[in-house]
């Protein structure tokens, strides 16, 4: 969450604290402060800001094209010298407002002469269209930055006399609106990031009851109303590119769902859901099962149906997600599909996109299991290999994401932000491991993190962790044996470590005494471990390659 | 809150429009005010007498127009330009 919404703005939000304050706690979101300020030429206002604040704030940036064309001297040039000042001007300045937020949400600058007084302005719609470019470019360079178009309704009501007149470029009810605009970001901001979407299959992606219609009789494909169904897979398909989990559980027969699915003018194959449910049974009993399969946590997961009784049955039953469409018309589905998407976007890591396919392997390894006498025979069939990457820019937010969402097998259970670990990993004093695996079926992606401080004496593992989905591998002992060999010739005695304690029957709980290391002191909160390093003896592990690729 | 431009407004009316505009108490205006005898009626003051009287009397005024919003004089006359039947009464 966050305790501070820092708003830097070019033009007059009368009234805006007050609105902004209201909406918040009419969302129950209490006890933030709201702190405003100009938007100036150097940044000031957010390194102003800082000693107001005990932890970095969210960060609204309002603009109008016009403004920003004064500040950066800018208005009087000729269009390519003034996009060359401007995009100096911000350069100066983004970089430091970005430093000092938590999160940055740069709203598409207003172009007072772009209203519908002035709709041929061809300077104005051209600084549009680069501002627009610029800000969605530069979200690729900070991953705390992000950018939001302008509210269609809201061009509507912009009016270049109340700008000119009084810095009001939506009329009186400037801060009113900007509120709004505000308010859905943070709703967007703190909702949780999607992680599974679960949907049902008749009249939800595609029109008609299959059970009845036939293959022929539902409707999807470029014809109405077939064409708002393709939509809806679309953009489902980009969600999974995206690294969402598609889960499809309909009350059907098995085979009239895979029937479906099998449409010629579908998008959405059976092979890219990692799980179909057709039955007549209860769907979030389902769901509860697929979940335990798949060892996936209740978290991040969404649900859409068509049918209302269906999405109160899940509304009510134990399980944490959040339903996605309110209605049954098919285009409020198309556009909660959209607003998802337009969440995600942005903070994808290639992490992201590599898990969903991590997982369809994952399924594809499980399905093969059962021809094994042994565990040890089936992990070695997995050919796994291990590659290690130090720290890098290239890997940072991937390890950023690591630290701060693995929770399962998080030995010391560290959070950090992404500034901390990038000074992390350009001091000497610490060495962070990013680790990636592969196996027959899929490339999993960076999936495990080890970080080691150096001490005087001894070597401490500050992070030590290991996404849940590859668990039950006994990768993480492979881990611990690759710090041992890389550590064993240096100058230090001990290897300490400790466990931060969440819930004692996790798999995490036993690791570091299954290891080998010794218990040195054990509180409520924690149990700390050391190993001599020289003395240590590593535990066998056959069936894991693990390759230096730094 | 259109309302028929043919059927003549007293200006008692209109002052009362811009009080409430202005939040301001009952009888505080009469046909001699100006902006600089109330706090209220700053350049924000100004901005939402101005938006309030184009909602309510269905016009639009110019942007050259908008500073001469700081007396009831100056206001009376501008609805009357804008083709609004003003009864000016005492």
């Amino acid at each position: 969450m966050f305790k501070h919404i820092s708003i830097l703005h070019t033009f007059n939000i009368n009234g805006l604290n007050e609105y902004l304050l209201s909406e918040l706690r009419e969302e129950n979101i209490d006890d933030i402060e709201i702190h405003i300020g100009e938007y100036n030429s150097l940044g000031e206002t957010a390194i102003q800001f800082k000693s107001l604040y005990d932890e970095l704030p969210i960060t609204f940036i309002l603009l109008t094209q016009e403004d920003l064309s004064r500040l950066a001297g800018a208005s009087s040039l000729n269009y390519k010298d003034s996009i060359k000042r401007i995009r100096d001007f911000l350069g100066h300045q983004l970089p430091i407002i970005c430093e000092y937020s938590k999160a940055v949400f740069i709203i598409e600058p207003i172009s007072v002469l772009e209203s519908p007084n002035f709709s041929n302005h061809m300077r104005a719609v051209e600084l549009k269209a680069y501002l627009n470019s610029y800000f969605i470019n530069l979200q690729e360079n900070y991953s705390n930055l992000r950018f939001f178009p302008l509210p269609s309704d809201l061009l509507v009501k912009i009016d270049p006399r109340y700008y000119y007149y009084g810095s009001l470029p939506l009329g009186v009810k400037t801060g009113e609106l900007i509120s709004k605009c505000i308010m859905k970001i943070i709703l967007n901001y703190i909702r949780e990031k999607p992680k599974i979407v679960v949907f049902d299959l008749d009249n939800t992606i595609w029109g008609g009851v299959i059970g009845e219609d036939g293959i022929d009789g539902i409707q999807i494909g470029d014809n109405f109303p077939g064409n708002v169904y393709r939509d809806i897979q679309n953009s489902l398909m980009r969600l999974h590119k995206y690294g969402v989990l598609l889960i499809a559980i309909s009350k059907n027969s098995l085979e009239d769902a895979q029937l479906g699915l099998r449409h010629p003018e579908g998008i959405i194959r059976e092979d890219k859901l990692l799980a179909l449910s057709a039955s007549w049974g209860a769907k979030h009993e389902s769901l509860v099962e697929i979940l335990k399969e798949h060892n996936l946590s209740q978290n991040g997961i969404y649900f859409l149906d068509d049918s209302e009784i269906e999405r109160e049955e899940m509304a009510i039953s134990n399980i944490n997600l959040t339903i996605l469409n309110e209605d049954s018309s098919p285009v409020i589905l198309l556009q909660s599909l959209l607003d998802l998407e337009s969440d995600i976007h942005h903070s994808l890591t290639s992490g992201d996109i590599l898990r969903a396919n991590s997982y369809l392997g994952l399924k594809e390894a499980n399905e093969t299991r059962s021809k094994f006498s042994s565990k040890e025979d089936f992990l070695r069939s997995l050919k796994l290999k291990l590659k290690s990457k130090s720290l890098n820019p290239n890997n940072l937010k991937r390890a950023h994401q690591l630290i701060n969402k693995t929770n399962q097998f998080n030995l010391t259970g560290v959070r950090l932000t992404i500034n901390q670990l990038q000074a992390r990993m350009n001091s000497d004093k610490f060495k962070y491991i990013v680790f990636s695996l592969e196996d027959i079926y899929t490339h999993h992606g960076e999936i495990a993190l080890i970080g080691l401080h150096f001490n005087k004496l001894n070597i401490e593992i500050v992070h030590f962790l290991v996404s849940c989905r590859v668990l039950g591998r006994g990768i993480e002992y492979s881990l611990f044996n690759y710090v041992i060999d890389l550590i064993k010739d240096l100058p230090f005695e001990f290897l300490l470590s400790y466990y931060e304690i969440k819930n004692i029957s996790e798999p995490a709980s036993e690791f570091y005494l299954n290891a080998g290391m010794k218990i040195t002191q054990r509180t409520k909160q924690r149990i700390k471990f050391n190993a001599r390093i020289r003395e240590y003896n590593k535990k066998e592990t056959k069936c894991i390659e693990i390759e230096n690729s730094q | 809150m259109y309302r028929d431009r043919k059927q003549p407004i007293k200006t008692q009316a209109i002052i009362k429009d811009i009080e409430f505009a202005l939040n301001l108490d009952d009888d505080q205006l009469n046909a001699e005010s100006s902006s600089n005898d109330f706090q209220e009626w700053d350049s924000m003051g100004t901005i939402n007498l101005i938006a309030f009287l184009e909602d309510k009397y269905d016009c639009k005024f110019d942007l050259l127009e908008m500073p001469l919003f700081n007396n009831v004089k100056a206001i009376l006359e501008i609805l009357k330009k804008k083709g609004l039947e003003i009864e000016f009464s005492e």
